[in-house]
């Protein structure tokens, strides 16, 4: 790995004006993965519940 | 019982992935920083057409061979499809506005990933819309087989037609056409999509196989 490619971490966040795309590309698709699992994890306890009353 | 250290593992390989490939990686000469999408936007159309490509060996082994847990894997697999084939097309609309100057083009490998995407969908629609199971899975496993030969065209799209979309940086026949200050990242970050994948397609079979299993006695007393 090599130094950190940005001078400031303003510059970073900014990524000469680029920074709008590719945070929001990257938040938006984590935030989908984590929220599938979420959901996935959700229902599946939901129906573990349900089928031992069976 | 290892599900949540692939997971895990997943999570952790993807942060170093992307924490290396967008703030130590040098920036690209010609796109300047906008190229960063590609930590992301690679590894997402890589595992889109990988699953599908899961899926139609499962489809072929249900056709065949008549696994019933074949039918349930393809039934699991097809969200995880349409969510990682979403991520594919939407930050490639992203990362097209700084470098194309729009966000769509239909342009055959971006058209050949919306065909893909709207595969996902139907097959999950066409399961959904029969009420016996059984008959759901074998036509299901049909449309899959059929669907298969969108897969190549995926793949050779930038080949066999002048595309607005690039051809690929890395294939397996032969060297990568990208520094490997860039590569290093890619891959991991590929690595760890992969994990994570694996990890929410098993998780979401599991739902799956408790929900349409949820009469037996051994779904029931599972703990």
């Amino acid at each position: 790995m090599s130094n950190f490619a940005f001078s400031t971490l303003q510059d970073f966040f900014i990524m000469d004006g680029h920074g709008i795309y590719v945070w929001s590309v990257y938040l938006v698709s984590l935030t989908l993965i984590v929220i599938s699992f979420q959901v996935t994890n959700r229902k599946l306890h939901q129906q573990k519940i349900k089928n031992a009353q069976k | 019982m290892y599900l949540p250290y692939v997971m895990y593992l997943g999570f952790f390989l993807l942060a170093i992935g992307w924490v290396w490939g967008l703030g130590f990686a040098p920036q690209d000469a010609i796109q300047g920083n906008s190229y960063r999408i590609i930590f992301l936007h690679v590894p997402a159309s890589i595992f889109a057409q990988l699953i599908y490509f899961f899926m139609a060996v499962c489809a072929l082994m249900h056709l065949v061979w008549r696994v019933k847990l074949a039918a349930y894997l393809i039934k699991s697999a097809a969200p995880v499809g349409v969510i990682i084939t979403f991520i594919a097309l939407f930050s490639g609309s992203i990362w097209g506005i700084p470098t194309w100057g729009t966000w769509w083009q239909w342009d055959a490998r971006i058209t050949s990933t919306l065909i893909l995407f709207i595969m996902y969908l139907g097959i999950l629609t066409l399961h959904s819309s029969f009420s016996n199971l059984e008959k759901a899975d074998r036509l299901m496993s049909i449309l899959v087989v059929v669907g298969v030969v969108n897969i190549p065209i995926i793949k050779k799209s930038v080949d066999w037609w002048s595309t607005l979309h690039q051809p690929a940086s890395i294939t397996i026949s032969e060297a990568p056409s990208i520094d490997s200050s860039m590569l290093y990242p890619l891959l991991v970050s590929i690595s760890g999509m992969g994990l994570t994948l694996i990890a929410l397609g098993i998780l979401i079979s599991r739902l799956y196989i408790f929900t349409r299993e949820k009469n037996k006695k051994w779904v029931q007393n599972y703990e």
